[in-house]
């Protein structure tokens, strides 16, 4: 963890002395590095998620045709997602990774902002510039709330820190996530990875908010600001990705599923259009 | 028709009100804090060591280790009557995670200890009866504010003075805990205050060590060290001594000028100790190195300096003799010699130090001088090695 931590709590100190000992453009600043450094990760994590959402009729008609045959229809599934070069648990890995990470930017900001004793003792020795130890402590106070400390309830901007974690996360999953399809499956069950995204588009704001509660407001600052990212570069994705498909589509029928954004291509085989559940009132064809 | 929202389930209904109803708990009760270091003081002339960790202060026997006993006016043992055990002398608050020690506890009266917490509340102990006397505490600092108790206050005949985490000091009369001065500094006071020649002395994270006239809250003095001040300063012959995250150790008169700069290697932490002496001055840093500076004359001048330890050396070194104690992070206390600085041998414990270790001195119940050592590990709170061959006597843990 030192190996992370050490160069993470060097660069926020020297990002604090940079911009003019301003601890909140610190973080601002460090967390478009750190979403530049993971971006790789995240892009994939995107595609991943874009890639199976165009997968989900195919999906939908492997599910109907083998309800009866559990076996068969992982196995099926599995050929999907071969022929189709996708890793499954390609979205969630990228994710995985990007947790070492933030448990030691939690650790930085709590060292570098160092509320108590035993949070600055420990940053002795942790910075690889000796001469950002004069800098210290840092200043951590920020329209009246201590960004070392959980927020206090009775500081109406502390309040809406959490409100905005909460949001950002949301909206952030939001976009980022497959979109569900429009209706059950025949057999009149949710499909099963759109209930699980669903879950998590639900969960994963209401945890944030939780940490955002439980932990320093420093954190809550990186999470509101990566998220705000997260959002700019799922929209970009989004739109790159429809203008590509309606490029090579050439003006061919297009089915919305869900929302109205999401295209599926002309060169889809007929088969996978007419298996969609598509909503009437909405399917358009040119 | 259609519909873009997936059926309700009643398992991610009811997950979803547990974790909102989690979001409110937490928004209502504050999640522990980390613990500091223990304060470690001896408390009267039986020497009972008076330790205070997190949410509970004990008062333990040298002799043993062992917890001291109540007893009544006569003398004899208090018991419990459900139990039949002995009561011991365990105090244990039962408040807010906050309210955690963060300070030493100091002599309030002839009856009485005062022990600050975190939470900025201030305890009465009655110290016959190991009782709170005022269970909700005395307030110290607006609760609306992030200002915490996080080092020892001062407490003389008609005030405390409190320094606060976030910045300034204040001045509380005993008489009826009214706030008599408040001093703004910029930045924390995690050092705790001192007098000296009638002048407040305290160190702040502000990079500045400040003279206060005691009464009044007026600054005599302040000077700028180029680096943030965690601990007191030592005095002796009339000049204070404090080191600083500039990596220097300064030597400052009362009239506040910088007489002389010593360079360390990395960040002063603790107090340095003075030799009886008053000639010698031992000092350890955040990389494990010690110092020996003569200050007999009006500058520094080295003695030796070694990398004792592999972790920062906060506590302040115990000067015993001809021997020099120093306690490290590394989880290790060395007996070095005075005179160069060899070591002589190391002890291991359980967890880091960072409490300064204290001295019982050998009386007719104890029979020889033992060192004592506290961890941050619960199973050894506490060491107790002899001084002369650092022989383990007992363990106390938690």
């Amino acid at each position: 963890m030192d190996l992370i931590l050490n160069p993470f709590i060097t660069l926020l100190t020297l990002l604090y002395s940079i911009f003019g000992n301003n601890m909140v453009i610190a973080i601002a600043i460090f967390t478009v590095l750190v979403r530049l450094a993971t971006y790789p990760l995240t892009a994939q994590q995107l595609r991943s998620s874009f890639e199976m959402q165009k997968l989900q009729p195919k999906m939908k008609e492997l599910q109907e045709k083998y309800k009866n045959d559990r076996e068969k229809l992982a196995q099926e599934q599995m050929k999907l997602y071969r022929d189709h070069n996708i890793n499954p648990v390609g979205g969630c890995l990228p994710l995985l990774i990007q947790f070492p990470i933030l448990i030691a930017l939690y650790q930085a900001v709590i060292h570098a902002l160092a509320g108590v004793p035993t949070h600055l003792i420990d940053v002795s020795g942790r910075l690889l510039i000796p001469d950002l130890g004069s800098l210290l402590p840092l200043n951590n106070m920020f329209l009246g709330m201590n960004l070392s400390q959980p927020p206090n309830m009775g500081n109406v901007v502390a309040i809406a820190v959490i409100g905005l974690t909460v949001i950002t996360t949301w909206l952030q999953m939001r976009l980022s996530m497959p979109k569900p399809q429009a209706q059950p499956s025949a057999d009149g069950k949710p499909d099963q990875m759109a209930s699980v995204n669903q879950s998590m588009t639900t969960i994963m704001p209401i945890m944030y908010g939780f940490f955002a509660l439980s932990f320093s407001i420093g954190l809550s600052i990186y999470f509101i600001i990566s998220n705000l990212i997260g959002i700019v570069q799922a929209w970009v994705m989004k739109r790159q990705r429809e203008q590509l498909e309606a490029a090579a589509g050439g003006g061919g029928p297009s089915v919305i599923v869900g929302t109205p954004k999401t295209v599926l291509p002309q060169n889809a085989k007929k088969a996978d259009a007419s298996s969609v559940n598509k909503p009437k009132s909405k399917a358009k064809a040119k | 028709m259609t519909s873009s929202l997936l059926p309700v389930k009643p398992g991610r209904v009811i997950l979803s009100l547990g974790a909102l109803a989690l979001l409110v708990l937490v928004g209502c009760v504050p999640l522990p804090i980390d613990p500091s270091w223990a304060s470690v003081s001896i408390l009267n002339e039986d020497q009972h060591i008076l330790y205070a960790f997190h949410d509970r202060v004990t008062l333990i026997d040298p002799l043993d280790g062992s917890p001291v006993e109540l007893r009544d006016s006569e003398g004899n043992v208090r018991v419990d009557t459900a139990s039949g055990n002995p009561l011991l002398w365990d105090v244990r608050l039962q408040a807010q995670p906050a309210t955690q020690f963060y300070s030493a506890p100091v002599v309030g009266d002839e009856f009485t200890l005062l022990f600050p917490t975190y939470s900025r509340r201030i305890y009465e102990i009655d110290t016959a009866a190991a009782r709170i006397n005022n269970p909700e505490g005395r307030l110290i600092e607006d609760e609306s504010t992030t200002n915490h108790i996080v080092t020892d206050i001062l407490a003389t005949e008609d005030s405390l003075y409190v320094p606060l985490s976030e910045g300034d000091i204040k001045a509380v009369n005993r008489s009826d805990w009214s706030v008599r001065w408040r001093f703004d500094t910029p930045f924390g006071v995690w050092a705790p205050p001192q007098i000296v020649e009638n002048l407040l002395i305290f160190s702040s994270l502000d990079h500045s060590l400040y003279a206060l006239d005691p009464q009044s809250g007026d600054e005599i003095w302040r000077v700028d060290l180029g680096g943030a001040l965690t601990s007191a300063p030592a005095f002796s012959g009339g000049f204070l001594y404090v080191g600083s995250f500039a990596n220097r150790l300064f030597k400052i008169s009362l009239e506040g000028d910088i007489v002389a700069e010593f360079t360390t290697r990395d960040w002063v932490w603790g107090t340095p100790a003075v030799a009886d002496d008053g000639a010698t001055l031992y000092v350890g840093d955040s990389s494990g190195w010690v110092y020996a500076v003569d200050i007999s004359g009006n500058g520094f001048s080295e003695l030796w300096s070694r990398q004792v330890a592999q972790r920062a050396v906060r506590a302040t070194p115990l000067v015993i003799g001809d021997t020099l104690i120093i306690a490290s992070r590394d989880r290790r206390a060395y007996w070095l010699t005075r005179e160069d600085g060899v070591e002589v041998f190391n002890r291991e414990v359980a967890g880091e130090i960072l409490a300064n270790p204290v001295l019982v001195a050998p009386t007719e119940a104890v029979s020889e001088p033992l060192v004592i050592i506290s961890t941050m590990a619960n199973q050894e709170a506490l060491v107790a090695f002899t001084v002369d061959n650092g022989e383990r006597r007992w363990v106390y843990s938690r």
